[in-house]
């Protein structure tokens, strides 16, 4: 538990017993009073004072015990001694505004805050790392070195040569090849940041409910609470290979269109729209009826694991099944549950191991950069290939450059005319 | 006495002060030009050609202002061509090869001509100033004139030194004074000064070269103009020019020499030198690898006895430059007649300045071309006639005026300077300019010339061939979509005159040109546009004349003291100073946000 602002040493004198011991950046063992003085919980207190913290300014910091009473109470005495409850990401956001961290680095912190599984707390550290930042740093250094010959061969064109337009193309598309890869990152870092969604679909009695706490029950370790957002739909969170993957629950709607409300209907359907995965429960012992069927073509189109349960208790509907190849079992077993987390893996993030180590887009902003500079690139690729003229091609270059310099921070003109300078004799 | 009462005096006669003097004149504000030597007004004391790339474009932008440049260049072209012809309409350039004496005389007779236009003989040694600004200069022999608005154009003059192996002069070019005294006056008033250095090549006589062991470059067949208002006929004679180059002998005369340069082995230069401009020492130097390096062999006029040796640019002694003069194929027996010299002087930080170049320091004062650290002909002019504009507009209380970056190469040029400074000579260059494909040669017209009639720059006669090119140009643009044949010309290799017979008036080639590019990059320039929408919203958030930087700890500290030094007027502008990133610049949007909110609830 941290605390920060002018006012901590102030709130730390009532807070903390006995408060003389602080010393800034020495872990103190101490007692932490309520507003009477009374003791609550044993702690260890470190003062950070301004500018050396991670705000930049003065920050106390608390290791209280785990218990959620405990840590309630604690808060409820530092806001009794003048503290306020911080906004969302306002610790970041004070540390940006004085100078302690750089805006990429802001919003890796600002992921790390985020980060609720291993898997993503892992990614946001590799980028931390600025694993990242170099590998955009060395694709826009090679498109630079590509444009710096396009345009000192328009500034000067007695004395740099002409660029061949194939072998200019050539080396475009080796970096458009790893610009793309460098994309299909950015799915895979939503994924680990922000986990899978999984809406739990399919008729009354298909078993949705019971497959939702076996799922919860193998991963009891794992699970946090998460408030449902509508009494209704049950929300409950597990891993999958470290991924955090939403269950969202519409048991209780029932999918026979005739006798459901239309609100009800309403719901399951948002659900499943907002829901990065259907997931279709049917009861296998039983031939498919006409609700069933749409359900089946509602979810067609998009990312679905389909489960046939009941499938021990017979095979009527698990055949007619057959073609949409399903996982069959009985939520009983612990083989069918392992089929369905890797039915859902696949389904969330095609089931790749993930690489943490390696750079990986994580925020929208970096996803937005890469792209715009892909965009760019193949625009330059088009003009190359219609024939156009090069100052086209340059223009495009100049986008690309700027768009990644987005994420790194750079200005493109004087960075590539220094360029041409290094690399060209140039002057009459 | 007349003299003593102009509403604009403009100190100095290059390109930078022949536009500024005329156009504060043609603006009707009595003007006095005060120069050392009235029949050396644009001498063209370095290379003889005007334009180029990006500097063309400059050229048609001045023009179509309403300047002089472009026809003083047309009156006196005796070798024209386009550049980058194949690269595209958004980079190709006009250059011109220029008679030098023809050039001097023009402008001469240009500034003669003009009505409210004084030239006046004598070096200024000091600026009279009060409370209230500037109120006139005084000259080295004790005579004053005064005015609210005084231009500085002076060029390489200030402290000017030449350099000739460890032949030091005090020289503001080829055997002329250097400005002592004003360079040390502008110091007492609180402006820093900086030492730059920049250097010519020798000239040879015409008449001892070879011209068949060097390659031919050879001038268009066709007149090319860089203004409306000349004649459609050649001033003369065309020219062809000639290239050679260096070869082991010459740079090891470089390498055995080394130690006689006042820049290597001397260390006599302080001044920082323009990479685009490097020496032959530099070349050989910093290119060790190049076996060889180009020389571009120039007439310097029609009559004239000389030829530019461009690319040659050196400050050894003139013993050493004739013997590698002799190693250059077609050279070999070249007589030299004026030996190349490296030049320093002192220039004023363009960060002194706000956007319309009046110093920050001291009301009513200008400063445009070499003062503000830029080199060229074409910048000089170009800031020249800027400069020119604001000051006769202050004189008559009227509003200065801005050329945006998206409106051409003058406005990158001035919001470059005046928001990042300069670290060495600064030349424009088409990679400065984001907004280059709608910066073109063919449309600048359309970009300024209603601006510069706004001002009054652009007479009738000029306007009205404005308005029929305008006309003409929007008809056929509507006539090519009507009849569908925009898709047809946007493919690259269609030109105008695979159409021009389904054109209904038949166009001349230069309109029809001037539709095809239109056509070809609408969809870019489009594109461009909304881009510019998106800056002009950074652009329009004002940054406080006196907002404090130095309170903003979360700026990295380099952000910090540049913004502090600089004080850009918009965070536009902000985010443009080299070590602002955008982290800072966001930073700078939340203070500035916060800053504005309490503004309003005190």
């Amino acid at each position: 538990m941290r605390l920060s602002g002018p006012g901590v040493l102030a709130i730390a004198e009532r807070l903390v017993q006995p408060s003389r011991s602080l010393r800034p950046g020495r872990a103190r063992l101490v007692s932490i009073a309520d507003r009477k003085g009374a003791a609550i919980d044993r702690a260890i207190a470190i003062l950070w004072c301004a500018p050396h913290s991670y705000t930049g300014e003065d920050v106390l910091e608390l290791q209280v015990h785990g218990s959620p009473v405990i840590v309630r109470e604690v808060l409820e005495a530092s806001f009794a001694a003048g503290a306020r409850p911080a906004k969302p990401g306002e610790f970041t956001h004070r540390a940006f505004l004085n100078g302690k961290i750089e805006l990429s680095a802001a919003q890796a912190v600002g992921d790390l805050i985020a980060a609720e599984s291993r898997a993503s707390a892992r990614a946001a550290l590799a980028n931390l790392g600025g694993a990242l930042a170099r590998e955009v740093q060395r694709l826009r250094a090679a498109l630079r070195g590509l444009l710096e010959e396009l345009a000192g061969a328009i500034d000067f064109p007695d004395e740099v040569p002409d660029v061949d337009p194939q072998r200019f193309d050539a080396a475009l598309a080796q970096i458009e090849a790893q610009l793309g890869r460098l994309r299909a990152t950015g799915e895979l870092g939503r994924v680990m940041r922000e986990g899978v969604s999984v809406a739990i679909v399919g008729p009354p009695n298909a078993g949705k409910s019971s497959l939702l706490n076996a799922l919860l029950g193998e991963e009891r370790a794992l699970v946090s609470e998460v408030a449902g957002t509508t009494r209704d739909t049950i929300e409950e969170s597990i891993a999958i290979d470290g991924v955090i993957v939403r269950l969202i629950d519409t048991a209780g709607i029932r999918m026979h269109a005739d006798r459901l409300e239309a609100a009800g209907i309403a719901r399951t359907l948002r659900a499943l729209d907002e829901a990065h995965i259907a997931l279709v429960v049917l009861d296998g012992s039983l031939a498919l009826d006409e609700p069933e069927r749409e359900v089946l073509a509602q979810t067609s189109e998009r990312e679905r694991v389909l489960f046939c349960n009941k499938a021990d208790l017979g095979d009527t509907g698990a055949r007619e099944l057959a073609a949409y190849a399903p996982v069959v079992g009985s939520v009983f077993a612990h083989e069918t549950l392992a089929a369905i987390r890797t039915a859902i893996a696949d389904a969330g993030w095609h089931g790749e191991s993930i690489d943490l180590s390696r750079p990986h887009l994580a925020t929208a902003a970096e996803i937005a950069a890469v792209e715009a500079a892909l965009e760019a690139l193949g625009l330059a690729r088009a003009t190359l290939a219609a024939g156009d003229p090069v100052d086209l091609c340059a223009g495009e270059l100049q986008r690309a450059i700027a768009a990644l310099g987005r994420v790194s921070g750079e200005q493109v003109a004087e960075e590539i005319i220094d360029g041409i300078f290094a690399r060209f004799c140039i002057g009459k | 006495m007349k003299e003593d009462d102009a509403g604009v005096i403009v100190v100095g006669g290059g390109h930078a002060g022949i536009e500024a003097a005329h156009a504060a004149a043609r603006l009707g504000v009595e003007t006095l030009l005060v120069t050392g030597d009235p029949e050396k007004i644009c001498t063209l004391p370095c290379n003889p050609s005007i334009g180029g790339s990006a500097k063309g474009q400059i050229v048609r932008e001045i023009d179509a202002l309403g300047g002089a440049m472009g026809m003083l260049a047309d009156a006196c072209s005796l070798h024209a061509r386009f550049l980058n012809e194949s690269k595209g309409p958004a980079v190709r350039a006009l250059r011109a090869q220029m008679d030098k004496p023809s050039y001097n005389r023009a402008a001469i007779a240009l500034l003669r001509g003009q009505p409210g236009l004084t030239i006046v003989q004598g070096m200024v040694e000091e600026l009279i100033v009060d409370a209230s600004g500037v109120r006139g200069v005084r000259r080295a022999d004790g005579r004053c004139h005064r005015a609210g608005r005084v231009v500085l154009a002076t060029g390489t003059f200030l402290g000017g030194k030449t350099f000739r192996g460890d032949v030091i002069a005090a020289e503001g070019r080829f055997g002329e004074a250097p400005a002592i005294g004003l360079s040390a006056a502008l110091r007492a008033l609180g402006f820093p000064t900086r030492r730059l250095k920049t250097g010519t090549p020798p000239r040879i006589a015409r008449d001892s070269v070879d011209r068949s062991a060097m390659r031919t470059q050879l001038p268009s067949a066709k007149r090319l103009r860089f203004s409306y208002r000349s004649s459609l006929d050649f001033p003369g004679e065309q020219l062809p020019c000639y290239v050679t180059e260096t070869n082991e002998r010459t740079h090891r005369l470089v390498r055995e020499n080394l130690h006689r340069s006042p820049l290597y082995g001397l260390d006599l230069i302080r001044g920082i030198g323009p990479r685009y401009c490097p020496s032959i020492e530099d070349k050989v130097i910093k290119f060790a690898h190049n076996p060889s390096h180009q020389i571009f062999i120039e007439p310097e006029g029609w009559e004239e006895p000389t030829l530019y040796v461009g690319g040659f640019s050196t400050s050894l002694p003139s013993d050493v430059q004739l013997e590698m003069l002799h190693t250059l194929p077609g050279l070999e027996l070249c007589s030299m007649l004026r030996a190349g010299y490296a030049v320093e002087y002192d220039m004023v930080p363009p960060t002194e300045l706000d956007e319309t170049l009046q110093t920050r320091r001291i009301a009513g004062l200008y400063h445009c071309g070499q003062l503000n650290g830029t080199s060229g002909y074409e910048e000089a002019a170009a800031q020249g006639i800027v400069a020119g504009i604001n000051a006769a507009r202050a004189a008559q209380g009227k509003s200065a005026i801005r050329i945006a970056r998206s409106e051409g190469y003058i406005g990158v040029m001035i919001d470059d300077l005046v928001g990042k400074g300069v670290d060495e000579p600064y030349r424009m260059l088409s990679s400065r300019a984001e907004h280059r494909l709608l910066l073109r040669h063919d449309n600048a017209d359309l970009r300024l010339t209603p601006l510069g009639r706004q001002m009054g720059l652009v007479d009738d006669a000029m306007w009205d061939g404005f308005e029929r090119r305008r006309t003409a140009l929007s008809q056929a643009l509507s006539f090519a979509h009507k009849e569908r044949m925009t898709k047809q010309l946007r493919r690259p290799e269609i030109v105008f005159a695979d159409v021009a017979s389904r054109f209904e008036p038949q166009l001349d080639d230069e309109t029809g040109e001037r539709v095809a590019i239109e056509v070809k990059l609408s969809g870019y320039a489009e594109r461009e546009r909304e881009t510019i929408e998106r800056a002009r919203r950074l652009e329009s958030v004002e940054i406080p004349e006196a907002f404090d930087y130095a309170g903003i700890a979360a700026l990295s500290r380099e952000a910090r003291e540049k913004l502090s030094a600089q004080r850009p007027r918009t965070l536009g502008s902000a985010g443009r100073i080299p070590g602002v990133t955008p982290s800072d610049v966001a930073i700078l949007s939340v203070w500035l946000h916060r800053a504005a909110r309490e503004h309003e609830m005190p």
